[in-house]
């Protein structure tokens, strides 16, 4: 599925803007300030984008049609423009629209950027407002993190999983984050499982350093996409796109329970922790002729703990009993052979709102280009990305590689 | 900051919440698959029919998931935490988010048996939560009685 487009299209120019602590600016002047550089970085003028794809709307500025907003914002007219909305997964799954788009003559350089700025408003109340059930989760005022807490809780009693192997991937997160410049935690230096797991119980199991932070307080990038052909004339740094992956398998977290049957592989069923990153994780793989041996380097979306530990599984490096020794074995750090979430994943670099995701296509990016903020990984070739939207409800994975 | 977090009903859910304010919990049977429908849909999820038949809830089950939350929505609520909020597998099979009564918060454990209770939130809000069963074996015969 898919393997027409492999290798067919390549990001051409990239652009990324950071907040740094305590500094305000909108998800709009971030959004532009990524683009102003993508442009640069792409050698390209703005009249040559024709296609213009953004994420989510940043829930730091909550308006429908957000694409249509930065397109006029921007006096970019593009004839080729949407929204990519599978919560905020959807910033990952823009490449593969964008790679439909530029090889199938819809369009020639599609523009795809994601934003947000969480320092502006209060995090909290309004994630739980848009991904929580407003008719049979909201009236109980469960916080995100009790959502989370529910699969979790299962994670221990189906596999065994520990609040230790929890801990551990907090701990590795944090050991990449202290050498990126704008990691939401990284000025508060290593951190030890001890400190993990006296750090204060938000919603059991799941305690304040198994959650990722609101923060940095803004973030945004921009890739443009181009043809295979276009990219060699433009740069000698293109970006291909070998493979890509989705699926999705509820909205929220209870009615994922009514899924009772499919005909994807999601394990047994109904469940709480299997979700569709394995079916994404297949195709993108299977599209892109590799397997988890290839990754260099990954970036999972890791907003908790545990989402790390069942991204690591589903994604075929290690399985779920055994994801907590994959970590703490080193595998996933700096000399380890699967360098993963290399910006401090969301859990150190933080969520600076809905474009976390965005955060990950750019740390992908920056690895392969040998061009990182924080901590180089030895000469990258392939990066897989993985993205999760809403309450693990939507899966999105994309490989990246510096050859065709 | 709203008083209460009303649900966002619909006419297709209306009678699951009328039933509540009389202390009844029900949930939909589908007329033409047979499924165990829930939550309150226009139509079965599992054959697209819309054929759904309103069916009375015995109000036991076991829970399947939970947490204890120890931080408020709101800050403005600092009393409304710590509490338990799991996933409930009614006996019928169908499953439900809800607050969890327990005496013991810490013992509280996947697999134990809840029964249904309904808090009257306001006049027009009574909210169906579970309160875990004093004895375990009263309640799983109360629960075969049904």
């Amino acid at each position: 599925m898919g393997e027409r487009l492999r290798g067919k299209a390549a990001i051409v120019g990239f652009g990324d803007s950071y907040c740094k602590r305590d500094e305000k600016r909108t998800a709009m002047r971030l959004a532009i300030e990524a683009t102003r550089a993508a442009l640069n970085d792409a050698g390209l003028e703005k009249k040559d984008i024709d296609g213009v794809l953004t994420g989510r709307a940043p829930s730091s500025e909550m308006r429908p049609q957000w694409n249509n907003i930065f397109n006029a914002y921007t006096k970019i007219t593009p004839r080729y423009s949407s929204e990519i909305t599978i919560h905020a997964a959807g910033m990952n799954s823009m490449l593969k629209h964008a790679a439909m788009a530029v090889t199938s003559g819809v369009a020639r350089f599609v523009l795809c950027i994601g934003a947000d700025a969480v320092g502006l408003i209060n995090p909290k109340v309004v994630t739980a407002s848009i991904d929580t059930d407003p008719e049979f989760e909201q009236p109980y005022e469960p916080i995100i993190p009790a959502i989370y807490a529910q699969v979790a809780c299962r994670l221990k009693h189906e596999y065994g999983v520990t609040d230790e192997d929890l801990a551990a991937v907090s701990v590795q997160c944090q050991d990449w984050a202290i050498h990126h410049p704008y990691a939401a935690k990284g000025h508060m230096g290593p951190v030890t499982v001890e400190q993990v797991l006296a750090s204060p119980m938000i919603a059991s199991p799941l305690r304040l350093w198994n959650c990722a932070i609101w923060g940095p307080p803004g973030t945004a990038g921009a890739v443009i996409v181009a043809s295979a052909e276009d990219a060699k004339k433009l740069t000698k740094k293109p970006l291909y796109l070998l493979g890509f992956g989705e699926c999705e398998t509820h909205e929220y977290i209870t009615d994922r329970m009514a899924l009772r049957s499919s005909h994807l592989p999601l394990g047994p069923l109904p469940s709480i922790t299997s979700t569709g990153c394995r079916v994404a994780g297949a195709a993108a793989y299977e599209m892109a002729g590799l397997g988890p041996k290839d990754i260099d380097v990954l970036q999972t979306a890791s907003n908790f703990s545990h989402s790390e530990l069942i991204a690591l599984a589903e994604l075929g490096f290690t399985t779920l009993e055994d994801a907590g020794n994959y970590v703490r074995s080193g595998a996933t750090g700096q000399q380890g052979e699967l360098p993963t979430n290399t910006n401090g994943g969301w859990l150190s670099f933080g969520q600076a709102g809905v474009s976390c995701v965005m955060d990950s296509v750019i740390e992908t990016v920056r690895q392969l280009r040998g061009e990182a903020l924080g901590k180089q990984v030895v000469d990258p070739q392939i990066g897989l990305v993985h993205a999760l939207g809403g309450m693990m409800a939507c899966q999105s994975v994309a490989i990246l590689s510096n050859s065709a | 900051m709203p008083d209460i977090s009303y649900p966002l009903w619909s006419i297709d859910s209306l009678p699951y919440w009328e039933a509540c304010k009389r202390e009844e919990l029900v949930y939909q049977i589908c007329d033409d698959c047979g499924s165990t429908v829930f939550h309150p849909r226009a139509a079965c999820p599992y054959c697209l029919s819309d054929r759904l038949t309103w069916q009375p809830s015995a109000g036991w089950g076991r829970i399947y998931s939970f947490t204890v939350q120890n931080v408020p929505l709101h800050k403005e609520r600092p009393d409304s935490v710590p509490r338990a909020l799991g996933i409930i597998e009614l006996d019928e099979g169908y499953h439900m988010f809800a607050e969890i009564d327990a005496r013991d918060l810490e013992a509280l454990h996947i697999g134990q048996r809840v029964q249904v209770y309904f808090d009257r939130v306001a006049h027009d809000l009574v909210l169906p939560k579970f309160r875990v069963a004093d004895d375990e074996s009263s309640a799983a015969s109360a629960s075969t009685k049904r």
